[in-house]
């Protein structure tokens, strides 16, 4: 049963791994798609030329917002756009014929795009960390934590889109539902100001959703500046949440799946 | 002239029930727009909580901009990605064939089809931030707002006429249905003026790629603070870029071989 399964995955990641080579440069679109970060960076070293903002100073703004870039790209999936796509025009019928569900389709086809698109992502910002001179600013002891943290987030980031993208046996189009979960994730995750940045209200209030510890979280764990137990703790709570939202709406909604298209 | 009106509302009505059958995609819409009317706003409050100046603008001043960043930013993704931005679409699919048999300019045809009335929030939020923008810089003057309008259709043909070449390589290169995110990497600088970038980059943005014309000047009119020179060459690369654009296209015709059978 376990090797056959092993076996469809396999098949899965081959045939997903193929299609992203031969479509590689829409992969790589996709890292033009998230350079805010880095053009926040531009413009926060910018300002602090002057003199260190909020105890920041150029180089620890180029280290903030270069592992930024890395955790964002780490939280960039298009599921929402994939299912919504597949069943407006019918081809979701083919996921559901296939002998494994269809969240662990998405999810082989996701770590065959990430695998090719990564290692760009990792180049880019070891380029980055050496001319700006943050390179030393990172502790090898932290790495494994960090790694950690980012799976995590591209976990949360994964799941949360799927059970959006499930809305869609409602709705029928749900593609706006994209937009927001990225306009979230970049902007109360931290991608765009440091979060220390905020008021203590603000910092407590946004503490409890899962958006800061998607992106600010590995980075803070990097820099050394979060605890990290606390940030796993709420990583893992809201994995468990998400998750168990989009298998409740998987048991409801596939009962009113009609085949769109033919 | 009237035939063009004609057309237009055939096409929009068309658009307006289609948009009307997903009423959920309205709404989550319209919280979208607000979510990021709300986020521009975070960022540039905390940006002026540690400066007084970003590249020599104000808070209202930055505002403005933000305001025109948002109404360009919902022209392409609400208009032109669901118009010319369908067009690798057409072709992959073979439907370019209906568009060029029917008796009308076919650039016109695949540029105008759509009009998303879920825009529409969006819209009036970034106007009403300019607006109000404009308000706490008593600069509501009738030349300032003629030029605004001026520089913002500049700003809207620059950015019409990128698309439109990025995507008429659809005709050679056919998989390219998210070309445009080489548009919208690019376009996030647009979000600042240009002078809150260093040297380097500012020159990129005004020279080799036209980033400075789609929200600094209209902004800088806006405010008051217009850089002649800028100013001037605004409309001439507008017209250029329309230009371009209309003779690629055609260019790209003579060589379409249909898809379909």
């Amino acid at each position: 049963m376990i090797a056959h399964m092993a076996r469809c995955c396999r098949a899965h990641f081959r045939t997903s791994f193929a299609i992203m080579v031969e479509y590689r440069a829409t992969v790589f679109l996709w890292i033009l798609a998230g350079v805010t970060p880095l053009i926040m960076m531009f413009v926060w070293r910018h300002l602090a030329a002057a003199g260190p903002i909020g105890g920041r100073d150029p180089k620890a703004f180029a280290f903030y917002f270069l592992i930024a870039f890395l955790s964002t790209q780490c939280c960039t999936v298009w599921v929402v756009w994939n299912v919504d796509y597949q069943i407006r025009t019918g081809t979701y019928a083919i996921q559901l014929l296939r002998p494994f569900d269809p969240w662990l389709g998405e999810l082989i086809e996701n770590i065959a795009a990430y695998s090719l698109r990564l290692p760009f992502n990792v180049l880019i910002v070891a380029l980055g960390l050496a001319i700006s001179g943050a390179w030393e600013m990172i502790v090898p002891a932290r790495l494994p934590a960090f790694v950690l943290a980012l799976i995590l987030s591209w976990q949360l980031m994964f799941n949360m889109n799927y059970a959006l993208a499930l809305l869609c046996l409602w709705s029928e189009r749900v593609k706006s539902a994209d937009s927001w979960v990225y306009l979230m994730v970049f902007t109360l995750g931290g991608a765009l100001f440091p979060l220390d940045f905020l008021s203590p209200a603000w910092r407590t209030a946004i503490g409890w959703m899962p958006f800061p510890w998607m992106v600010n979280f590995p980075v803070e764990l990097l820099a050394g500046n979060a605890p990290p137990l606390p940030g796993f703790a709420m990583q893992a709570v809201w994995l468990a949440i998400i998750v168990a939202c989009h298998r409740g709406l998987w048991r409801l909604g596939r009962k009113r799946f009609g085949a769109v298209g033919g | 002239m009237n035939r063009l009106l004609h057309l237009v509302r055939a096409f929009w009505a068309n658009s307006l029930a289609l948009d009307l059958e997903y009423r959920i995609d309205f709404l989550i819409s319209a919280v979208t727009a607000l979510c990021s009317f709300g986020a521009g706003l975070l960022v540039l409050d905390v940006m002026f909580r540690y400066t007084q100046s970003l590249g020599g603008w104000d808070f209202h001043q930055a505002l403005a901009l933000y305001g025109i960043y948002l109404l360009l930013e919902e022209f392409a993704t609400g208009f032109l990605a669901f118009n010319i931005g369908e067009v690798p679409e057409l072709i992959r699919r073979g439907d370019l064939d209906f568009i060029l048999l029917k008796p009308e300019n076919s650039q016109l045809q695949v540029s105008i089809r759509h009009f998303r009335i879920v825009g529409l929030p969006a819209y009036l939020l970034a106007l009403g931030i300019l607006i109000y923008a404009m308000v706490e810089m008593h600069s509501v003057t009738v030349p300032n707002l003629v030029l605004l309008i001026a520089f913002l259709i500049c700003a809207m043909a620059i950015i019409y006429a990128i698309w439109a070449l990025l995507h008429t390589l659809a005709f050679w290169l056919v998989r390219v249905e998210n070309i445009s995110q080489i548009f919208f990497g690019v376009f996030k600088v647009a979000r600042f003026p240009i002078g809150a970038f260093p040297g380097a980059m500012r020159i990129i943005f005004t020279v080799v790629i036209p980033i400075t014309f789609m929200t600094t000047v209209p902004a800088s009119a806006a405010a008051g603070i217009l850089d002649w020179r800028l100013g001037l060459a605004s409309p001439v690369i507008a017209v250029v870029g329309l230009w371009l654009s209309h003779r690629f296209w055609q260019f790209a015709l003579r060589h379409y071989t249909s898809a379909s059978s």
